[in-house]
Parts: C-alpha cells; structure tokens; sequence
C-alpha cells in the first residue's frame, strides 16, 4: 500500500482538506443558527463567538488552500497534455476526451467544478470578515446573521459540488 | 394596569442591557459583500469572454500547466483584494447600506455563477 506523490496530494487536496472544511462547516452552522440574543446568557454571547470566529475563519482558509493546491499542484498533473502513441491512461484529461462516453466528465464535470470552486473562498471570506467585524454584536443583529449563514451555507453547497465533480472525475480518470 | 414604560426592569433585562455591545455601522461588511459579489462577477465574465475568444483565453495562460485558470482566477483574486481595501476605507463609518449591498452581492453572484456554469459558456 503506497501512494505515489501525486496521490498523496490528491489526498491532500480531495480528503484531508475537504474533511476539515467539512467539520469547520457543521461546526461553524451549528454556531450560526443558535447565536441570538434570545437563546443566549450574556455569558453564552461571549462564549459562542469563540467558535464562531474560529469556525468561519478555518473554513475560510481551508477553503483557499483547497483551491490552491487543486489549481496549482493537482490540475497541471490532471491537464497533461498526451504525447502522440501514449497511454491515455495516465493522460486523465486527454482519456476522458478520447471517450465518448466520458467526454462530459471533462467538457461539463471539470469544466464546471475547476471554475465553481474559486467562487467558496471569496464566500467564505465574507463570512469570516462579517462575524469577525461584528463578532458580539451579531447576537443582536438577526438580518445580518441570517444573511452571513446563507452566505456561508452557498460556500458549503458551492464547495460541495466542486468536491463531488472532483471525486466523480478522480474515479473515471485518476491522476497517475 | 402598569404601563411598559413603568414596570420594574428584571435582573436578566439588566444584565442584558448593559453588557449588549454598541451597534456597529454596516459599512464594512458592506465593502466586503461589494467586494466579493464584484469579484465572483468577474470570474464569470472573464471564463464567458475566454470562452467566446480565443485570443482573449490565450492571453489569460499566465501559466502553462495551469492554462487559462491561471488568468481567470489571479484576476478574480486582484479584483476581491483590491475592491475590498478600496471600499472598507470609504465606508468604515457608514450605516444603512447593508439592504443595497446585500441586492447588490446576490445580483453579481448569481451572475457570476452563471457565467462558470458550461452549459452557458458553451454558448458563446
């Protein structure tokens, strides 16, 4: 059982990052919704902005990083372009295209998922600049809160769909 | 019958009034909503345009194992840093303009959304 350098950060950019954005996700919506005034002792204001800043600020970076590594480090192994007689196989882009019936996986799946997905980090920013600007004083602002929850459940939703796309393509044409 | 006005504030109202931080003026995340609503309009103009031009995509490959991404995606970046420290001075101290700017973001990102979805882009 080994895994190669462009696996590992497949890895890296798919499961490890992908799971912490995740978890900062459940966390960070959890933190969201229950953050009222109403619902809170002055006690429980202070307490649960903690993790809200903490929630929203590492879904924000994650995300970036997630785009980074994807864009910078994986997609140039992804896009190879093959050499004439070559074995398609480790060309993921240029097998995909040589089949019919897996063409869309690049012309619609990567397509799509290789420009969505740097539309989350600006999301997620956002959100990060909202709580981390307002911070208490969101206990007491309900229109605000609600805008930067829905903002940062279409972070989540956006990086969602880049995420499947990219396991879904990473299992028709793996990066060799 | 005791009118609201006169009747005894409660220990909880109390604590709660005065430890309720002061309101904070909109204008920040205002510049912020811009911003990111500016940028993510950006990506998908630029991806619709690169589409529709070759010379244009071509000249978006400011790296060759990235391709166009490259181009596309710096921009959108530059536009987002640079819209934000642009906009969060001027309105720092500024209020009311959450509703505008929230329109605003929704508008641009749905338009930016749109201009990164194939089926669209293709059409050009």
């Amino acid at each position: 059982m080994q895994l190669g350098n462009h696996e590992a950060w497949a890895l890296v950019h798919g499961m490890f990052l992908g799971g912490i954005f995740l978890l900062a996700f459940s966390g960070g919506l959890s933190a969201f919704y229950g953050y009222r005034r109403q619902w809170l002792t002055p006690a429980g204001i202070r307490e649960r902005i903690v993790r809200l800043d903490i929630g929203t600020s590492v879904m924000a970076v994650v995300a970036w990083l997630t785009v980074l590594t994807g864009t910078w480090v994986v997609y140039p192994w992804y896009r190879t372009p093959a050499p004439k007689g070559a074995d398609l196989h480790n060309y993921p882009r240029a097998y995909l295209l040589a089949h019919p019936l897996l063409m869309n996986w690049h012309n619609f799946g990567m397509e799509w998922k290789e420009h969505i997905a740097w539309i989350a980090p600006i999301l997620a920013t956002v959100v990060a600049i909202g709580v981390l600007y307002y911070e208490r004083r969101l206990a007491y602002e309900p229109g605000v809160r609600r805008l930067l929850e829905g903002i940062f459940i279409a972070a989540f939703v956006t990086a969602a769909i880049a995420g499947a796309f990219g396991a879904l393509i990473t299992k028709a044409a793996p990066i060799p | 019958m005791v009118a609201e006005s006169q009747k005894p504030i409660t220990p909880t109202e109390l604590e709660d009034r005065s430890t309720e931080p002061r309101h904070k003026p909109d204008g920040p995340l205002a510049a912020a909503l811009i911003a990111g609503g500016v940028a993510i309009f950006t990506l998908g103009a630029v991806t619709t345009l690169a589409q529709a031009n070759t010379g244009f995509s071509n000249a978006l490959v400011w790296n060759q194992g990235v391709g166009a991404l490259a181009g596309k995606t710096i921009i959108e970046v530059v536009v987002f840093i640079v819209g934000w420290a642009v906009l969060a001075p001027l309105l720092w101290r500024r209020d009311g303009l959450l509703r505008l700017a929230a329109v605003a973001f929704v508008m641009l990102a749905v338009l930016g959304y749109l201009g990164t979805f194939p089926t669209f882009f293709d059409l050009f």
